[in-house]
């Protein structure tokens, strides 16, 4: 009861009034325009989040996400340009459904779709996040070290340049952590007298010029011609979805929500993968399946579920173990730290009210999305046409102050301005930019276990296997990444079906608009 | 061929130089290590050997492999590029010293001249409530402490 009523101390706030819709509703909008990015928008506006309450920043980012997660329908269905490669798959479906006159209809499924699944993903996740950080209690160095490992080859492994290049990029990653003070013998690593980086590169101005730079900064270079995305068509947006469709594409929204649940809490899935593999159970069981590819309801309530699905579920591991799973968490996990809060088992312990706190804040935000969803399409719309010519300047000055704003230095901007060079050749190189961040999170946690392991071993290296959870984890690692080389084996030898084909030109021309624009 | 061996290779120096230049420039090894732990030199080393020998199965892949990608970042125009780089550095470099509201004015009124079709009025306006915007909005309400050179000049 006590911690209860702390929650509710920290919930009435007026800044959580403020920040909850507004984050859903930027969210929303910068999900919607094809240009810019979620990672894009957290990224920018996580430095000023930090004078804000901990709660109230950390739900305005939330709200960002979960806002995005629907936002990339409204583009896909209306304009039949995906805001996101998640929406690939309700573009595929969505936009013939508005060229025959129902955009309204694929609209209300999109929303109803992203509103039960992201409510679905907020109930597992205070169902389950509470049981896996109990179990994470037990965890030791050994076990802590497996669990890095773990992620860090999930993620590599399930990343879409590739395993070689998710590997490279999560090794850079490692590497550029370890830049600053040495943790047990304070030598200076890399910062060549530079007293800004004793305590090594700073997280937020890496994850601005990561993230948001390259995107902005592909747009320059491209010729005039190439940079703006052609919206193709304005179809008109009417009629509501029925009950009897509603009732229709309510089981396939049942079952994206688990696919979106469970692939969303498995570390480095995340939510376009979770929307591909919704979208094929639901071509082969869905009432509708005839209709697919020509505009079918249960194809946006597949995709839409399964990619709000993945909104709360991805920060199971992340409170529970203080384990990134995606780009998006890793950089919630810089705003936990930020504002002196440690995500894993002992937030269960030590802060347990604000835990509750922002577990009723989520399940507000659901409802956030419904409002949004149902007022603000045809204004969101409106600003999605804004060329992008007119909002990346403002969004360039915006990604400076941000920088600048962490320690009034102006050393974190030119930090930010090299790090979009980085990203720039990691975009040209194929690496992948996601392993990066989370290696770079991640670093000092795998270096303090290893030191601690090594030093407990006393050189018996068996101390590494000495665990039944390190052996699981381990083994967990070797299957996926058998699992992973076997997948791209036959993918080499194997011809595209038709159908795939479609989905994937879908699919790669959603991250090429996000490339174009954003990725 | 050369093409998509090409990220391999860029990756292969990169990891050369890891091993070889920035791990012996960059760390000094301290005169004392603990038996059975990491010096401070031991995981940078690691994981720069990783890359050299990741990036060494990219170039393998590429050799014998079908459908290995190049470098591909899509058609570019590297004049524009170049001028967008340099407006960019312009706003870093001339931010302490003209202050936040004019640098931003000069950025944004440049870039909007520059690539998008508002043509130079509406162009002006917009910076002019823009730069104002983030004056008031970061400076005299957030109270960041940005370079503000406002009060010298009036």
């Amino acid at each position: 009861m006590e911690n209860l009523g702390a929650s509710l101390d920290l919930l009435l706030n007026w800044q959580i009034f403020v920040y909850l819709p507004l984050g859903v509703i930027l969210g929303a909008i910068i999900g919607a325009i094809p240009g810019l990015t979620i990672t894009m928008a957290i990224g920018i506006l996580l430095p000023f989040t930090l004078f804000f309450d901990p709660l109230a920043g950390i739900v305005l980012l939330l709200g960002i996400t979960k806002g995005g997660l629907f936002g990339g329908s409204i583009s896909a269905i209306l304009l039949n340009v995906p805001g996101s490669p998640a929406a690939a798959c309700t573009m595929l479906e969505g936009y013939p459904l508005a060229r025959k006159g129902r955009a309204g209809e694929a609209l209300d499924t999109a929303l109803w779709a992203s509103f039960i699944g992201d409510l679905i993903s907020v109930l597992a996740l205070i169902l389950l996040a509470g049981m896996l950080a109990r179990f994470g209690l037990r965890f030791g160095p050994v076990e802590l070290l497996a669990l890095v490992i773990f992620s860090l080859t999930i993620i590599a492994a399930v990343s879409n340049a590739g395993l070689l290049k998710g590997v490279i990029g999560g090794a850079l990653g490692l590497f550029a952590g370890t830049v600053g003070l040495d943790l047990i013998y304070g030598t200076e690593r890399f910062t060549f007298g530079q007293p800004n980086l004793y305590d090594g590169i700073a997280f937020l101005p890496l994850l601005v010029g990561l993230f948001a730079l390259p995107d902005i900064l592909l747009y320059y270079f491209r010729p005039a011609k190439e940079a703006e995305i052609e919206i193709s068509g304005k179809p008109e947006q009417r009629g509501r979805l029925s009950r009897a469709n509603f009732r229709m594409v309510l089981p396939t929204i049942l079952r994206g929500s688990a696919v979106g649940i469970v692939l969303g809490a498995i570390p480095g899935v995340g939510a376009t993968p979770s929307t591909f593999a919704s979208y094929a159970i639901a071509r082969k069981t869905a009432p509708d399946r005839k209709e697919f590819g020509q505009g079918a309801l249960s194809g946006v309530a597949a995709a839409e579920s399964a990619n709000s699905g993945t909104g709360a579920s991805t920060l199971i591991p992340l409170l529970a173990l203080g384990i990134p799973g995606d780009v998006i968490t890793a950089m919630l996990m810089g705003a936990f730290f930020f504002h002196g809060l440690a995500p894993g088992p002992n937030l269960f312990q030590d802060n347990i009210s604000f835990v509750y706190a922002l577990y009723v804040a989520l399940l507000v935000s659901s409802g956030v999305i419904l409002v949004v969803g149902r007022f603000g399409v045809p204004l969101i719309r409106r600003i999605v046409e804004v060329p992008r010519a007119i909002l990346f300047p403002m969004v360039i000055v915006l990604t400076v102050v941000g920088s600048y704003a962490i320690s009034n230095s102006m050393f974190d901007v030119w930090v930010m301005f090299f790090a979009g060079f980085v990203g720039l050749a990691f975009r040209a190189l194929r690496v992948s930019e996601a392993a990066f961040l989370i290696g770079f999170v991640l670093s000092p946690l795998l270096e303090d276990n290893l030191q601690r392991v090594l030093i407990i071993s006393r050189g018996d290296l068996t101390v590494f296997f000495s665990s039944g959870i390190a052996i699981f984890f381990y083994g967990v690692t070797t299957l996926v990444v058998l699992f992973q080389l076997a997948l791209s084996l036959s993918q080499i030898f194997r011809p595209a079906g038709r159908h795939d084909s479609a989905i994937s030109e879908s699919a790669s021309r959603a991250e090429t608009d996000g490339r174009r624009s954003t990725s | 061929m050369l093409s998509r061996l090409f990220p391999g290779l860029v990756l292969l120096c990169l990891g050369l130089f890891l091993v070889f230049v920035l791990i012996p420039m960059g760390i000094r090894a301290p005169g004392y290590v603990q038996p059975n732990s990491l010096s401070p030199q031991d995981l940078p080393r690691l994981l720069a050997w990783v890359v050299v020998a990741v990036s060494l199965c990219i170039i393998f892949a590429g050799i014998f492999v079908g459908g290995q990608e190049g470098l591909s970042l899509g058609a570019m125009s590297p004049l524009r590029g170049i001028v967008f780089i340099a407006a960019f550095a312009g706003l870093l470099l001339l931010l302490p010293v003209l202050g936040t509201a004019l640098t931003v004015f000069l950025f944004v009124f440049g870039l909007l001249l520059f690539k998008s079709r508002l043509g130079p009025l509406r162009s002006l306006v917009l910076s002019i409530l823009f730069s104002s915007t983030v004056h008031v909005l970061f400076i005299e309400i957030a109270r960041i402490p940005l370079p503000n050179r406002l009060p010298d000049l009036f």
